[in-house]
């Protein structure tokens, strides 16, 4: 009978323990003197250990914070692809790179919970809006200015000169913060941006002689000496058949047509961004110029049809010699081709400039990707300064230098300095962004993507001889017109 | 007539009357609620929102009357292009599909079982297959320099013969519907084909016997008696043909984008990018309502016109 109750006795233990434990925990947290080292200066350039008296709090006091969990909603196009972004050989899929860079800010904000859903480039267009109309966007979008300035004319944007310490601003391009203002408000802080110009494949060049036509000491060259080179290197018969490849069946990619009317000094959009401003005699010279490259052969005859890829892969296959593009191309893209073997014709590939027909070739364009925090019913104060923390990090000077070498874009914030310094084409880029500029996309101006989509009708339509170079600028501005409403 | 009097009809409600055949409305309400949820509610919504200014912000949404009707036929030229292109469209599809649909199911109808199994198969497998995929072989086939049809047609020497420049097929305006429209037709034929032939087993023998032996002959047969009682079912076909062809989209978003200059702008394409482009759901609602009332008249006037004699 007495062995029957000998289980009370680890049972009662285990009890007195745990009691303890609590009355430990809860008991008030009392001073304790402790001896500590500390470097004092006593005098100059000389330093002494003394010991000195402080109070430290005992370590059974619950001293942290315990803050609300926050859950944040994130939406990212697919850029940073391992597969086709430098530096992380270690990461599988975008969605990879995205956690990657949340879980660095989890790992020290651990009441944060991030949901990342990385889109494709055709859906992001399309779940973007309706989830917006649908009253459930996501918290913070990574996308295109061009994409994000329509959010902020419909007002579903947050204002975040509101929420983003100045001085953090204070470390961003005031040119690309001022391109992200909209109706007076900042709508978003830009992260990175694309430059865009020409891309030449030389060797064809090089082995018909005709180097010298491509003007690469200087890069400067009118609409006159593109033409002769591409002329020249047509009938040169070393494989090239249409050396100017291009599309004008979607509006995507479009700065490499628009890139022939800034280079005839002409803008595409007016500086009060309240429409196209086509109707000029150098817009008309581009057009002109463009169509005699066509109906002479010197353009891929399906421009009015093929996709991009179809252009990458004429380029890749040495059918054609000069296409639109940027460090990416030349640094990502087209290596990656090689690796793939679709690149099957010789290559060296260059950046260059787009020609000109006055005396200095124009500026260039630049597309900057931002990140966009949408306006949500029923969000605290408090998840608002949450996720603005957030959004800093993403932008952050450490994780803008990713961006940058991953996909070989530009930084926005002084501090990063020059991520892919020592690159040539990096080097390149950034002196005739100094020497020349940049022009503007309208990638802000209201109904942009609308008047964007209406222009490659006109193009195509010009190039099927269907309409004059001045029948195809007149539609494209009465389009424009239209749906300015006037 | 007293006895009559004496116990007078009721008058029922219409509560009453749904009531009373509850057991039936039950039956059928599985079908009904995704019916209101998925078709009914959008479609008066849709109604409703063709009135407004209306983007993705909803707080911003307007009332603004008629104007996104005046402004789709005053100021928008190419919803007018898209409009012409869709019923021109329709003009070439329906009709070729009808005709070849009927034809095929006559010459097929007196083969083997197998025989017959196999065309069936064959001409319903696009059906099943799906639109994109269809799509994307289609582009290949259509392709200037690598595409199928190009290849064949030079083998044939057709270039050679007419003296021209190999036909970018989607990239010239004058071949770009017809080519699409091509490619609609290869895969709208199957269900119709199915239709014509079980139409064509519900044909009494003794009609074709009685008429051979008055010395009819094929044709007189085929003109007197097949075509008229495969009439319910061209009917059908007709009207269900025209609706579909009506909303063509996933061609010209894959294949052309409604290029080359707007050569194949479909409203339906135009209701997608004016809705989930440019982010105008009122305009784009606008414009499916406009599509409505054209193929609910023309449907109107297909069952006006073909439908008199036809017992269902």
């Amino acid at each position: 009978m007495r062995g029957k109750w000998l289980w009370i006795i680890p049972v009662v233990g285990v009890a007195l323990l745990a009691l303890s434990l609590f009355i430990a925990a809860c008991a008030p947290a009392t001073p304790q003197i402790v001896e500590v080292t500390k470097e004092v200066v006593v005098e100059k350039e000389v330093v002494k250990t003394v010991v000195v008296e402080k109070e430290v709090p005992v370590l059974v006091t619950p001293t942290p914070e315990v803050k609300k969990p926050v859950k944040i909603e994130l939406w990212v196009d697919p850029r940073f692809d391992p597969q086709t972004a430098k530096g992380h050989p270690e990461l599988k899929t975008a969605l990879d790179y995205e956690k990657m860079v949340a879980n660095d800010y989890i790992k020290n904000n651990p009441h944060v919970s991030v949901e990342i859903q990385v889109l494709d480039w055709a859906d992001l267009p399309k779940k973007v809006p309706v989830a917006i109309a649908g009253g459930v966007p996501p918290d913070i979008l990574r996308d295109y200015l061009g994409r994000t300035s329509a959010y902020a004319y419909e007002g579903v944007t947050v204002n975040l000169e509101e929420v983003v310490p100045k001085e953090e601003l204070a470390d961003f391009l005031p040119g690309l913060l001022e391109l992200y203002t909209i109706n007076g408000h900042l709508h978003g802080l830009p992260i990175f941006y694309w430059v865009q110009n020409m891309v030449v494949n030389a060797a064809p060049f090089e082995k018909a002689g005709l180097l010298d036509m491509l003007s690469l000491d200087d890069h400067d060259w009118t609409f006159d000496e593109f033409y002769a080179a591409a002329k020249a290197i047509k009938e040169a018969n070393v494989g090239v058949e249409y050396p100017l490849v291009m599309q004008v069946a979607s509006e995507q990619g479009d700065y490499a047509v628009h890139a022939f009317i800034w280079g005839a000094g002409s803008n595409t959009w007016r500086d009060d961004c309240q429409g196209l401003d086509l109707d000029n005699p150098q817009a008309l010279a581009a057009m002109e110029f463009l169509n005699k490259l066509y109906k002479e052969g010197l353009i891929n005859p399906d421009v009015t049809t093929a996709g991009w890829q179809d252009v990458n892969n004429l380029f890749y296959a040495g059918k054609g010699v000069f296409m639109g593009g940027g460090i990416s191309t030349v640094n990502v893209s087209i290596p990656q081709a090689q690796k793939e073997g679709k690149v099957t014709a010789p290559m060296d590939a260059r950046l260059t400039l787009y020609p000109h027909l006055g005396d200095k070739p124009s500026g260039l364009p630049v597309g900057p990707t931002g990140l966009v925090m949408f306006q949500k019913q029923g969000r605290s104060d408090y998840e608002l300064q949450e996720i603005t923390k957030f959004l800093i990090h993403l932008s952050s000077e450490k994780w803008q230098r990713d961006y940058c070498i991953s996909s070989g874009q530009f930084p926005t914030r002084y501090s990063v300095g020059a991520p892919l310094a020592g690159d040539p084409n990096y080097e390149l880029t950034l002196e005739w962004i100094k020497k020349y500029g940049v022009v503007s996309m309208g990638l802000n101006c209201p109904h942009y993507y609308e008047v964007r989509t209406a222009m490659p009708a006109f193009f195509q339509a010009m190039f099927l001889g269907k309409m004059t170079p001045q029948e195809a600028i007149n539609g494209m501005m009465k389009a424009s017109k239209d749906i300015f409403g006037k | 007539m007293t006895v009559l009097a004496a116990y007078p009809e009721r008058r029922r409600t219409w509560w009453q009357k749904i009531w009373d055949a509850r057991a039936a409305y039950l039956f059928i309400l599985p079908a009904y609620i995704p019916f209101i949820v998925f078709v009914l509610y959008p479609l008066i919504n849709g109604l409703r929102l063709s009135f407004y200014e209306a983007g993705v912000n909803k707080a911003k949404w307007r009332f603004i009357g008629f104007d996104n009707f005046v402004r789709l036929f005053t100021r928008d030229d190419v919803f007018i292009i898209a409009l012409k292109n869709t019923f021109l469209f329709v003009l070439i599809v329906v009709p070729v599909v009808v005709v070849i649909s009927i034809f095929l199911a006559v010459i097929v109808f007196p083969l083997p079982r197998a025989a017959q199994s196999f065309v069936r198969m064959s001409f319903y497998m696009p059906v099943v297959s799906g639109g994109v995929v269809l799509a994307m072989v289609w582009i290949w086939i259509f392709n200037r320099d690598f595409g199928l049809l190009n290849y064949l047609l030079e083998i044939a020497g057709f270039y050679k013969l007419l003296g021209i420049p190999k036909i970018g097929w989607l990239a010239q305006t004058e071949t770009a519907l017809l080519s699409l429209a091509m490619v609609v037709i290869s895969w709208s034929i199957g269900q119709p084909l199915i239709l014509f032939l079980a139409a064509l087993g519900n044909i009494s023998e003794e009609l074709y016997d009685a008429a051979k032996i008055d010395g009819a002959s094929g044709w007189q047969i085929f003109w007197k008696i097949t075509l008229p009682l495969l009439r319910p079912t061209t009917l059908f076909v007709l009207v269900t043909t025209t609706i579909n062809v009506f909303q063509v989209f996933v061609v010209v978003l894959l294949m052309t984008l409604g290029g080359p200059a707007n050569a194949t702008q479909t409203i339906v394409y135009r209701i997608y990018e004016n809705a989930f482009v440019f982010y105008k759901y009122g305009y784009g609602a606008a414009m499916g309502v406009v599509l409505l009332l054209i193929v609910g008249s023309i449907a109107y006037f297909q069952f006006k016109l073909l439908g008199q004699e036809v017992e269902y």
